[in-house]
């Protein structure tokens, strides 16, 4: 388990839009091979937490350290650059495009390193994409189709399967299953279980649904109006304490 | 490609059933309706016929594909078709020979075509207004230049011969540079990264500079692609006289308005998306193939010269409801 110390940790972190005080001196600290769940109110600040970590916003103060050295972004790809992947509710996927165009765009597999004429290498494309979606469990058999023609669930999948092909260190998940059904959202829990078993990524899931964090995350921060008020192991909790420490948290800071 | 992939490219009725080849079979059957018609219209003269029309919008077609699929459009090609061989005279007759007077031509179009994209990049204008506003100042400056007035095209071997106004192998070099174009630009959508990142563009454009395509950088070379070609298809158009001994025009009127909705109406019948996302380039030569052979067909059997005009835009409104359709499926998981 976390022998060693977290993938990344977000220290003291403070940040507000105009009068707005958004994040109030906010901590995290994220393991590999471990899912941290953060959950909160609306409003209370969990999307700015993220944003910040992605390199969307830059925080007014306080520390970003990620394997034990403090970084600074100051845009989404210096983020990627070294390791965090975001995937969004909006998901950057073009359903126009094939599964393994999808998982491979803007980093695809060219012929030889001519300047102008940057021919794809489909057939090994569609190779690796095989791979890491048998890697991820995923139940996509033709990586042909285009993914306008999956599922929800399924595209998630996709999503997935492209940062954990790009050996994603951190994988932040915003309200992955928001618009899912409850088959779907199986699909989307067995994922990220399996992304935990890897070992290797450490995985941050923004969720309304406490129960499908509980069922899948090591560990939960419970922000409130920019704090973090609660942390609680999940093996040492249950979901009715973590609903008691949201609706007090929530009522007291009214 | 795997062998799945293969096997689906591979099964005929695939073949028959897909957008590309449904153009092919129609004009296939509106020739035999025609030489049933007049037999003049299955003989070797009239299929030289019929590829002069080809070359003349089919090329600029495949350009207009390239925007398409990215949710753009140029409606300045048929203004550049005229610009470049009457800056081929003027250069000319102002004592530059052609090595010089072609290559500067050309600049000129790949200025427009780098207006059209700063503009529907930088200042945000969508490209059918961009466009629309470059075909009025180019198709002015045209006429200004001119004073109106149609010119011989200069002769200057082999520069003359090299585009468009001569043969190779027996065959139009127009002919042959088309074929040439085809390859690379099919090549080019649907092989190389450029026409991933111009479908990606037009798919989802947020999500695509989300995971790093460089949308804008791809739709400026787009923009001056497609003037590009629209600048060297007018050169051959200007000099194809000279092909059969006669002399080239430099007409400030070539091209025009007609180029700009046959260029958009080969591309939307050979099955491209007016909204982005999807088409091929092989699919605008159908689309060429249907309008040429349907020009050319009404021609010859001597139908009044408007029913084209009937015909291509029940064309082009039936082929739009095709692509409704198909899209409705594609969303259904057909």
């Amino acid at each position: 388990m976390a022998t060693s110390g977290p993938t990344v940790a977000m220290d003291e972190i403070r940040k507000s839009f105009g009068p707005v005080r958004a994040l109030d001196g906010a901590s995290l600290k994220a393991y590999s091979g471990q899912v941290l769940g953060i959950l909160g109110d609306n409003g209370a600040g969990k999307s700015t937490m993220i944003k910040i970590l992605s390199g969307v916003y830059k925080a007014d103060s306080g520390k970003i350290i990620f394997e034990g050295k403090d970084v600074e972004f100051n845009s989404p790809m210096d983020a990627r650059r070294i390791g965090i992947e975001t995937i969004y509710q909006d998901l950057a996927i073009v359903n126009d495009l094939s599964v393994y165009h999808n998982i491979f765009l803007a980093r695809e597999k060219l012929w030889g390193r001519l300047p102008v004429v940057k021919l794809l290498r489909n057939g090994r494309m569609a190779n690796d994409a095989v791979d890491v979606l048998k890697e991820v469990n995923a139940d996509i058999q033709n990586v042909n189709v285009k993914v306008g023609t999956l599922s929800g669930g399924q595209r998630q999948v996709v999503a997935v399967a492209r940062s954990v092909f790009f050996s994603a260190k951190v994988l932040i998940m915003d309200e992955p299953t928001a618009s899912l059904g409850v088959v779907e959202t199986r699909r989307v829990l067995n994922l990220i279980s399996s992304i935990k078993e890897r070992g290797n990524i450490a995985v941050i899931l923004i969720a309304h649904n406490i129960q499908q964090v509980m069922s899948v995350a090591d560990q939960v921060i419970i922000l409130s109006r920019g704090k973090v008020v609660a942390e609680r192991e999940v093996k040492s909790s249950s979901v009715d304490e973590v609903i008691n420490l949201i609706t007090t948290a929530s009522l007291g800071s009214r | 490609m795997n062998s799945a992939g293969l096997r689906e490219r591979l099964n005929a009725r695939r073949i028959v059933t897909s957008r590309e080849g449904s153009v092919m079979f129609m004009s296939v059957l509106l020739s035999i309706v025609f030489t049933s018609l007049n037999v003049n219209f299955m003989t070797e003269r009239n299929f030289v016929t019929i590829g002069e029309l080809i070359t003349g919008n089919s090329v600029v077609a495949a350009g207009q594909v390239m925007l398409m699929v990215m949710g753009d459009i140029d409606l300045s090609v048929g203004a550049v078709y005229a610009l470049t061989p009457y800056l081929v005279y003027l250069t000319y007759t102002a004592g530059m020979p052609m090595q010089i007077g072609i290559p500067l031509s050309i600049l000129a179009a790949v200025a427009v075509g780098s207006a059209n994209g700063l503009i529907t990049v930088v200042l945000r204008v969508p490209a059918l207004i961009a466009t629309l506003g470059m075909n009025f100042v180019v198709t002015a400056t045209n006429l200004i230049i001119s004073n109106d007035y149609q010119q011989d095209m200069p002769y200057q071997q082999p520069y003359t011969a090299i585009f468009g106004g001569g043969k190779f192998l027996g065959i139009e070099i127009s002919f042959i540079w088309t074929a040439f174009a085809f390859v690379i630009l099919a090549a080019m959508l649907a092989r190389m990264r450029h026409g991933l990142w111009s479908l990606s563009t037009g798919g989802n454009p947020a999500g695509a500079k989300e995971v790093g395509v460089n949308v804008n950088l791809t739709k400026v070379r787009n923009f001056i692609l497609c003037s590009t070609l629209a600048g060297i298809w007018g050169l051959f158009a200007a000099n194809h006289n000279f092909v059969f001994g006669g002399i080239g025009a430099a007409n400030p009127l070539q091209g025009g308005d007609t180029l700009v909705l046959e260029s958009i109406a080969s591309a939307a019948i050979g099955g491209t998306s007016l909204f982005g996302g999807s088409g091929t380039v092989i699919g605008a030569f159908f689309g060429s193939l249907l309008i040429s052979v349907l020009q050319d067909g009404l021609f010859i059997t001597g139908a009044n010269a408007y029913s084209y005009d009937t015909l291509l835009g029940i064309a082009i409104i039936l082929s739009m409801v095709l692509n409704m359709q198909s899209r409705r499926r594609s969303r259904l998981g057909g």
